[in-house]
């Protein structure tokens, strides 16, 4: 016989990018009242943030309501169902994949403005799919200089403005 | 409706010359490349080869542009269908359909139903075009700026009907969306939400947040993954199936019809066009739908109305640029460039005294549809076969098209940034199950909605009885409230 448990359930990930959304539209709002007071400038905003606020509260409420669950077998069930057989160090970087992809997309911008755009693009293609695994290094290389040095060209033949470069 | 005289002088200019038809493959090739990288957009491609113009006569530069215009409406459909990252803010909805059907290995299906699609909406896009050029034109004129809010408010709604399994989500990803547009310089010059940085004065750039925001949810998720087609069965590209996917589009001639209808008269709307025509299309063949279930699974009525919609719109906005010389968006807006380097101007003394160049670009356009057609299935199916290139390889290879084709827009390094910052918004949103299509139609028609709002206001002095005064305002906001119950009173008297 299965026994049931009355608890709250709180998806605090939910919950903590809801808060963050409701602090960004409250902050928004302040900024827009604090330009100007008049119905010209918050004829649109503040009904909109009025109504995002009020739909951001709702959904923390929807997040921690309170859920009748049955304690069976799944704790069991969940120990057993983690993934075991790969290798530690692997599973890290595949749990992480993301976080770790995003930093890299992150040093890349930094990279355009500060070292150069063909650089930073060779780096970024290189560094991305070694991070994903690639094991053949030399094609990888290769790969990733031809395209950021053809992408490069194109793009300086393209726009009418500047793009710093090392090598063309 | 149509001057006949007029007629007869286009078809002796188009024939009396292959020069003008020299330009049409190339240009449609521009177009689709520039369609099908995420970043680079339609009015880059015109703006980029626009200088190239000035050593063409009139009509061939006008066929040029135009065929970059109709290559690259049917080229953001590409990624859309492949990736799920629509190349152009015009292929949202195609997205909706055509991508479960790529992950099901019907993406030359997909493909090839986008293409026929395409190139008909196109087509009937420019039939409507030759018969109502002068009265779409003026209908246009009697639309203020109460009917535009409307018709904003119109695309708005359209955040319900896009699947989000909560309503609630959808419309705070919507209405983020709104308030995002709104960053920026107001229209009465008050500065809002850009605490002191001078970037962001002229608000967030839209296109750039839009690949943000769909590349984001997509090649995050796909990072783990070794192919966008799971079953390596299904990865093959075929022929054939293209074909089929273009026999199957037939199948559905109203929505065609419907979606081709709903693209012209959109888009002959200044400032809203085909990014808001293949959302109405969608969402109506959706309502229509006796099983609508199927829709955001790999429907094809889903990719044929989208695409349909979204072609056809350049008809439309070639209507008002034609007769009255106003721009319906960044793409009419380059062509106008191409006119005043031929010292010619738009409008209604040019429709008077130049009916036969008119039917020449009209019917050259009719042309350029067939064209489509061959040229499409040649780069569609060179095009698909990036189902076969490695995800490990293709993710960064996307990432890095998206940045700098934002750098392209932009000209600065606010539109690599935005894309950054909007790919790691997505990515949340996706995690939470937020739609973020609701987040990019608030993007695209928020700014648009305040100021129509705005002009409504200072041209009624606040009083009410204004909306009243206005009858076509009153039915597009009769035919909105009918669209939103209507599948309410359906569903109530279904169970």
């Amino acid at each position: 016989m299965r026994k049931f448990l009355s608890k709250y359930h709180c998806d605090w990930g939910h919950i903590s990018f809801l808060v963050a959304l409701l602090f960004i539209i409250s902050l928004y709002l302040t900024d827009a009242i604090m330009a100007s007071h008049k119905a010209e400038n918050l004829m649109m905003i503040l009904p909109v943030s009025l109504i995002g606020i009020g739909i951001c509260l709702w959904q923390i409420k929807l997040s921690t309501r309170l859920r009748t669950s049955p304690q069976s077998r799944d704790s069991s069930e969940a120990i057993s169902a983690q993934p075991s057989a790969a290798p530690r160090t692997e599973t890290r970087l595949f749990k992480y994949r993301v976080p770790i992809f995003m930093g890299l997309l992150g040093l890349y911008l930094v990279g355009l403005i500060y070292v150069a755009f063909d650089i930073a693009t060779f780096l970024f293609i290189w560094l991305s799919l070694l991070l994903q695994g690639e094991r053949r290094k030399i094609l990888a290389f290769v790969y990733a200089l031809l395209f950021a040095l053809a992408v490069t060209w194109c793009l300086k033949l393209m726009v009418p403005f500047p793009v710093t470069t090392l090598f063309f | 409706m149509i001057d006949f005289d007029a007629l007869h002088k286009a078809i002796e200019l188009l024939s009396s010359s292959w020069l003008p038809w020299l330009v049409v493959i190339p240009g449609l090739l521009i177009g689709l490349i520039f369609g099908a990288i995420p970043g680079l957009s339609i009015p880059v491609a015109m703006a980029v080869f626009l200088p190239v113009t000035v050593h063409m006569d009139f009509l061939s530069a006008v066929l040029f542009l135009t065929a970059i215009f109709t290559g690259g409406g049917f080229g953001g459909a590409i990624p859309a269908i492949l990736m799920n990252i629509p190349g152009t803010g015009s292929a949202v909805a195609t997205a909706f359909d055509g991508y479960p059907m790529s992950q099901q290995g019907k993406h030359s299906l997909a493909l090839g139903i986008g293409l026929a699609a395409s190139t008909i909406g196109t087509g009937l896009g420019y039939l409507v075009l030759m018969l109502f050029v002068s009265p779409m034109a003026e209908a246009v004129l009697h639309l203020g700026p109460f009917e535009m809010f409307m018709v904003a408010m119109w695309g708005l709604t359209l955040i319900a009907v896009l699947g989000s399994k909560s309503l609630s989500k959808g419309l705070l990803a919507g209405l983020a969306g709104v308030l995002i547009s709104t960053i920026g310089m107001g229209a009465q010059g008050d500065e809002r939400g850009t605490f002191g940085s001078v970037h962001l004065l002229d608000g967030i750039p839209a296109v750039p947040a839009l690949i943000g925001l769909f590349a984001a949810s997509e090649l995050f998720r796909l990072l783990g993954q070794d192919y966008i087609v799971a079953d390596e069965t299904k990865r093959r590209i075929s022929f054939r199936d293209i074909l089929a996917g273009a026999k199957l589009a037939l199948k559905y001639p109203m929505t065609l019809f419907r979606g081709s209808v709903i693209g012209v008269v959109i888009g002959t709307i200044p400032g809203v066009g085909s990014s808001v025509s293949n959302l109405v299309s969608y969402s109506s063949e959706k309502r229509r739908a006796k099983d609508s279930s199927q829709f955001g699974h790999g429907d094809p009525r889903g990719v044929v109305a989208a695409e349909s919609a979204n072609s056809s719109s350049e008809g439309g906005s070639m209507a008002t640029l034609l007769a009255l010389g106003i721009p319906g968006g960044s793409a009419t807006a380059v062509m106008l460039g191409a006119f005043a380097m031929h010292n010619i101007t738009g409008g209604s003394r040019f429709m008077a005294e130049n009916m036969d160049i008119v039917y020449s670009i009209i019917l050259g356009n009719f042309a350029q549809t067939i064209v489509l057609f061959v040229v499409g299935i040649g780069f569609v199916f060179v095009s698909s076969s990036v189902v076969r290139v490695p995800l490990k390889f293709l993710v960064p290879t996307v990432f890095v098209l998206a940045i700098l084709g934002a750098f392209s827009l932009t000209g600065n390094m606010v539109g690599p940034i935005t894309v950054f910052v909007f790919a790691v918004i997505g990515w949340f949103m996706r995690r939470f199950d937020y739609p973020v299509a609701a987040m990019v139609i608030g993007l695209l028609l928020g700014r648009m909605a305040e100021g129509e709002l705005l002009r409504s206001y200072q041209l009624s002095g606040g009083s009410l009885s204004y909306l009243l005064e206005r009858p076509i305002a009153m039915v597009i906001l009769v035919l909105l409230i009918l669209s939103l119950v209507y599948p309410l009173v359906k569903k109530i008297f279904k169970s």
